[in-house]
């Protein structure tokens, strides 16, 4: 009766046992790297994934740390705000720019976990740090730049440099095993307050530049038109010399042409040429034909004839 | 058979205080803690390294945080050199170095944030005095350098080193860091403060329409006078092309009449005729002219005569 009863026993004892050292194995995901610490040291600091075993539970302690994962804090808001996506308080919000103009500026540090050991292990609330570090960067970098500057063009450089100044200091100062992967502005804007006097500015500058394209355009339709006209002048000029030019051989070539007709009758085309003028003006004009041997010229009498067309008031002679 | 289980049972006692003193004489210490071993309230010994610890049974065991605190209350007001109210944000980030010191002086975190409170705040109100507001917060020109010392960097890391020894001697604590998250004005001179940016604003766009006026007159300014230039340009070079062709001209011209001067005189004159005399003209005509000779002798070739 009792050899059952042990069989039993022995049974469960070996079953807990068997259950308890099962307890020791576990499984990495393919994103996470395991620690494990043997009586609290670290015994295995980098366990990739697959399945693993360990001594179990209270000889060793496991975490699991995904170092894949790119984590977030916030500056000038609360990690509950960005949950939430509500509006943070404006003070959280506000930063203090080198010519002392108050924005708002909300930006998110993005890292990973490099070392997760030190991540683990070097400070209590690791997240923490990095945004006071991060944000303590960023109110230094916007104390030394005009609310200009950070509002349009400084963006990215105050990133950078924020970035770079945040992976000095915890890799020097904290050693937290973890890599910055970047800082990023996501909203600066001027105070709600000032709104609209840093919205007449940018109008203003958006007019300034109107203006000046204004009068770009003026000068592209007005310099063309003149090289237009300029082109012309020099066109007429050029037409006007190989007119003359033509012109003149022309003439000369008439005049040589006669003059070698006249070469050979001289007398001949010399009457020719007054008579044929003659011919064709007399009968347009009108004549008084005097005899020199009168000797005297009556003048009413060229006044007696009416001209027919509009006569002159005082012919002169 | 009775006897034989008393014996069991007194064995399994036996075995389990066995048991226990073994393991109390073993304690485990985490790799985020210093642990301090105490006999009777007496110092024995601290222990950095994490792992499996052996004591006496009778010892107890005192653990520690090793690692990094951040320590950040509410944003105070402090007073810079030149008599201007800030609030400030600052955080210590701090650990404790010595777990002896720390346990007899301070005892726990809160007490030693407390500590750390008053030694840190009062450097930084003095330390801040040195500064005007104009010096912590100022405009420089682009840096190359990523981490440049500024004025800020300088309060902190002098506060941080004027606390840093009072902090490690009296508390046993380390004070890693000292930065401000945050530099702003007090909630009540901030209408003043938007007052005057509206003001700069206002200038400022003032000064971007003047400035637009400005560069728009100079542009249309510039282009009329190019327009000038080339169109005096282009007038003086035709002139020189119509004076080119003029000179040719007149060299054919002269090239050819020079053959025969008489002749081209009469050509001209008779030309010249042609133009002068319309039907408006009145010619009074000698009868002995060379055109009217023959009319008056009545024959052909009275001159001949």
């Amino acid at each position: 009766m009792n050899f059952p009863k042990v069989a039993v026993r022995k049974y469960w004892l070996g079953a807990l046992i068997g259950l308890y050292l099962l307890s020791g194995f576990y499984i990495v995901g393919s994103d996470e790297v395991g620690v494990v610490r043997l009586f609290g040291r670290v015994w295995q600091p980098r366990v990739q994934p697959g399945l693993h075993y360990r001594p179990p539970f209270p000889f060793s302690r496991l975490d699991k740390v995904k170092v894949r994962q790119v984590r977030r804090v916030a500056i000038g808001m609360e990690t509950a705000d960005v949950v939430l996506q509500r509006q943070p308080q404006p003070f959280r919000m506000q930063f203090l720019t080198g010519d002392q103009n108050i924005v708002n500026l909300q930006a998110v540090v993005q890292f990973t976990v490099r070392d997760p050991v030190r991540f683990l292990f070097a400070a209590s609330e690791p997240e923490r740090i990095i945004q006071c570090v991060a944000e303590a960067a960023m109110a230094k970098e916007v104390a030394q730049m005009s609310v200009d500057d950070i509002l349009t063009v400084g963006k990215i450089g105050v990133q950078n440099r924020v970035r770079g100044q945040v992976q000095r200091l915890l890799d020097e100062v904290y050693d937290l095993g973890v890599t910055v992967v970047a800082v990023t502005i996501q909203k600066v804007s001027p105070p709600d307050q000032v709104k609209d006097a840093f919205d007449a500015v940018t109008k203003a500058r958006q007019s300034r530049h109107q203006r000046i394209l204004e009068a770009q355009s003026y000068a592209n339709t007005v310099i063309p038109q003149a090289r237009g006209e300029a082109q012309k002048l020099l066109n007429e000029a050029i037409a006007y010399r190989d007119r003359v030019v033509a012109e003149a051989k022309g003439n000369a070539d008439k005049f040589l042409a006669l003059l070698s007709e006249y070469r050979k009758a001289k007398d001949v085309t010399k009457a020719r040429l007054y008579i044929e003028v003659m011919e064709e003006l007399l009968p347009k004009i009108k004549k008084v034909i005097v005899d020199p041997r009168g000797g005297k010229l009556d003048i009413s009498m060229i006044r007696r004839e009416p001209t027919g067309s509009t006569p002159q008031p005082s012919p002169s002679q | 058979m009775v006897r034989n289980g008393k014996r069991l049972v007194l064995l399994f006692v036996v075995g389990l205080v066995a048991l226990i003193a073994i393991w109390r004489c073993f304690f485990v210490v985490d790799e985020t803690e210093w642990a301090v071993v105490l006999r009777f309230g007496k110092l024995v010994k601290v222990v950095e390294d994490a792992g499996l610890h052996f004591r006496l049974p009778i010892d107890s065991v005192r653990k520690f945080d090793k690692r990094l605190q951040v320590y950040n209350p509410p944003a105070t007001e402090f007073l810079t050199g030149d008599k201007k109210n800030l609030v400030l944000d600052v955080y210590v980030v701090w650990r404790i170095a010595d777990p002896v010191r720390f346990w007899q002086s301070v005892g726990d975190p809160v007490g030693a944030e407390a500590r750390i409170h008053d030694l840190v705040w009062s450097e930084l109100a003095a330390g801040l005095g040195n500064y005007d507001l104009s010096q912590l917060v100022a405009v420089r020109p682009e840096r190359e350098e990523i981490d440049e010392a500024t004025r800020i960097s300088e309060l902190t890391e002098t506060v941080k080193q004027r606390c840093q020894q009072i902090a490690s001697r009296l508390y046993g604590v380390e004070l890693v860091d000292v930065g401000l998250k945050r530099i702003n004005f007090p909630e009540q001179s901030k209408e003043a403060v938007f007052a005057r940016m509206r003001a700069e604003r206002e200038r400022i766009a003032k000064r971007y329409i003047a400035e637009g006026e400005e560069i728009a007159a100079k542009i249309r300014a510039e282009a009329d006078r190019e327009k000038e230039r080339i169109l005096a340009n282009a007038y003086r070079e035709a002139e020189k092309i119509r004076g080119e062709g003029d000179a040719l001209a007149a060299r054919i011209y002269g090239q050819a009449f020079s053959r025969d001067p008489e002749f081209y005189k009469l050509l001209r004159t008779l030309e010249a005729y042609r133009k002068a005399i319309d039907d408006k003209t009145t010619v009074v005509l000698s009868s002995d002219s060379e055109f009217l000779k023959l009319l008056m002798q009545g024959r052909i070739g009275g001159e001949k005569r």
